[in-house]
């Protein structure tokens, strides 16, 4: 042992290699945002977000915050993100589907819903002539959809219970991906089969003449229901000006695209890439709602306790924030 | 005796981290859904083995890397004969390794999907080109290496390509091709859990990817720990025991 180090020297190394190492720890989370000055919101991809588009270009939430507060947007892939992101307190706000949420909130995650954004359709669609029934996709092939736990998942679940009384029963077709892929997949790949998906692409889907709905999300639930809902920690919730400022921004936002339709579809036909007369039909479509009512909270939670995805059978009232 | 010593404060060290994790879970100084006790997933990860998806789905991913293994090797081997005994497809193959072998098998997997699509196809796709461009370098590097003098020997004993490539070649070098088949096994099995995350269950069973892939969407942390713990086991496990097991 000809270099061996004294205990002393040892203990005082390793001392100043932890304290590296937290160091660099600290300076790898430094990016969390923590102070009250700067306000970052998640939203995701899809037309059920229209409010939050008009709200970033026409500059409510700016107006209603005033110049102090800093507003970042940032558009996130799927709901799993939001959360860690806001499990690291790098996120004041986030949108995303009500089972996704409530999933977090039954694992313990501090927070919840501020308000509703929006309804809109959601279906399951096939390209393949061969299936005509849910009875049919059964091993039929691959089924894609965000991820496990997604609202598509759970509609799709439940659409499964009402046919074959066995909510789990294409869980093992299940294909992980966001939306313009599954698009994409659905159109050349011959794996997957079937694409539970949103606006815009449910349209997309819709109206190629080869593809058909198989289920929607209004059969799954047995009604309408609240697509997307925006969802705060306390914190957020406790910074009541803030708080405040956002929930009228969000007002301003809905009303303006039912007070000023020509308005918004020049707004958002930019934001979407997508024609102004398309998007006239897609956005004013009947079932496409933008409101802050929230509706089938309750529906949710009774079927994912029954079926496992929860642990807890929560009231509605213990998952929303109070508004004041 | 020093290896001994190495080796005991080794778990010394491994029980001190353990402690000390269970000791920041107990507090909570970190959120348990970012860091829950590690007993906890110790917990999470028997139950799994006892309700025997996790075990089921293991064994599923190593079945699908030991066939991908299996193929991406002889390809590999197959190639390093043929590079040996004619330079132009030494020229080619040379030039795929130099191109293809940096590329992790995530960069590859957009093509892949495009090819092969989403199913079983596409993920032995991914192993086989984890594993054959090092199986490769390495197998050619032991033909290199091979002496001149047996070279000659077998020359001037009038042996052909294949007597040369048989008595000679292969036999001297058994230790690159077993370098070859572990580094073939991690890069393979890297790639097979990574791809299972994008890909997601291929069959009606999934794989150990899937399994981490749902527990974090359904935000059970410990689950997700449970998922990455065996993984690390599972290499342990097939590099310290399965592999020296066959000679290799």
């Amino acid at each position: 042992m000809l270099f061996t180090l004294h205990f002393k020297k040892i203990v005082i190394m390793g001392t100043l290699f932890i304290v590296l190492l937290i160091f660099t720890m600290g300076m790898l989370s430094g990016c969390k945002k923590q102070d009250s000055d700067t306000l970052v919101i998640a939203e995701q991809y899809g037309l059920a977000y229209a409010p939050l588009q008009i709200m970033q270009k026409k500059g409510f939430l700016e107006e209603a915050l005033g110049e102090s507060v800093e507003i970042q947007w940032v558009k996130m892939g799927n709901t799993t993100a939001i959360r860690e992101a806001m499990l690291a307190e790098g996120l004041d706000i986030g949108f995303m589907g009500i089972p996704p949420f409530l999933i977090g909130i039954d694992q313990g995650m501090p927070w919840k819903i501020m308000n509703g954004l929006s309804e809109s359709p959601l279906g399951l669609v096939t390209n393949d002539p061969d299936i005509e029934t849910l009875g049919d996709l059964i091993d039929a092939g691959k089924i894609a959809l965000p991820q496990p736990g997604s609202i598509q998942h759970i509609l799709l679940s439940m659409s499964a219970e009402n046919t074959f009384m066995e909510s789990n029963i294409f869980d093992h077709q299940l294909i992980s991906m966001n939306h313009p892929d599954g698009y994409q997949a659905l159109l050349v790949d011959d794996t997957v089969v079937a694409h539970y998906t949103a606006p815009p692409y449910l349209f997309y889907e819709l109206e190629d003449e080869n593809m058909r709905l198989l289920t929607s999300g209004k059969e799954g639930m047995n009604g309408s229901f609240t697509f997307i809902v925006g969802v705060c920690q306390e914190t957020f919730y406790e910074n009541t000006g803030q708080y405040a400022a956002f929930q009228e921004a969000l007002d301003a936002s809905i009303a303006f695209i039912y007070d000023h339709p020509e308005e918004a579809l020049d707004v958002l036909s930019e934001a979407y890439m997508l024609d102004r007369e398309i998007l006239r039909r897609y956005l004013f479509h009947d079932e496409m709602i933008f409101t802050k009512e929230l509706n089938g909270v309750t529906r949710f939670i009774d079927f994912m306790y029954k079926q496992d995805y929860l642990n807890n059978q929560w009231e509605a009232e213990d998952v929303i924030w109070k508004n004041n | 005796m020093e290896k001994q010593l190495i080796k005991s404060k080794k778990m010394l060290w491994l029980i001190t981290l353990l402690v000390l994790w269970e000791i920041i879970g107990s507090f909570e100084v970190i959120h348990p859904l970012i860091l829950p006790k590690i007993s906890t997933i110790i917990i999470r990860l028997m139950q799994g083995i006892v309700n025997g998806s996790i075990l089921i789905q293991a064994i599923h991913s190593l079945g699908i890397v030991t066939i991908g293994l299996i193929i991406g090797s002889v390809f590999g081997l197959i190639m390093a004969c043929l590079d040996y005994f004619s330079s132009s497809l030494k020229a080619l193959f040379e030039l795929l390794a130099s191109m293809l072998h940096p590329l992790p098998g995530v960069v590859v997997l957009p093509i892949v999907i495009l090819f092969a699509g989403v199913g079983a196809e596409g993920i032995y796709l991914v192993i086989i080109h984890n594993v054959v461009w090092s199986f490769y370098l390495s197998a050619k590097n032991g033909f290199i290496n091979v002496q001149k003098e047996y070279l000659e020997v077998a020359h001037n004993n009038g042996a052909n390509n294949w007597q040369l490539l048989f008595y000679v070649l292969l036999p001297l070098s058994t230790e690159n091709i077993k370098t070859g088949v572990h580094i073939g096994w991690s890069r393979g099995w890297r790639g097979l859990i990574s791809s299972e995350m994008i890909f997601g269950a291929i069959s009606q069973i999934g794989g150990l990817g899937w399994y981490m892939y749902e527990r974090r969407s359904f935000m059970d942390t410990p689950g997700m720990y449970a998922g990455i713990v065996f993984v690390m086991f599972i290499g342990l496990f097939v590099e310290g025991y399965l592999l020296p097991k066959f000679n290799m």
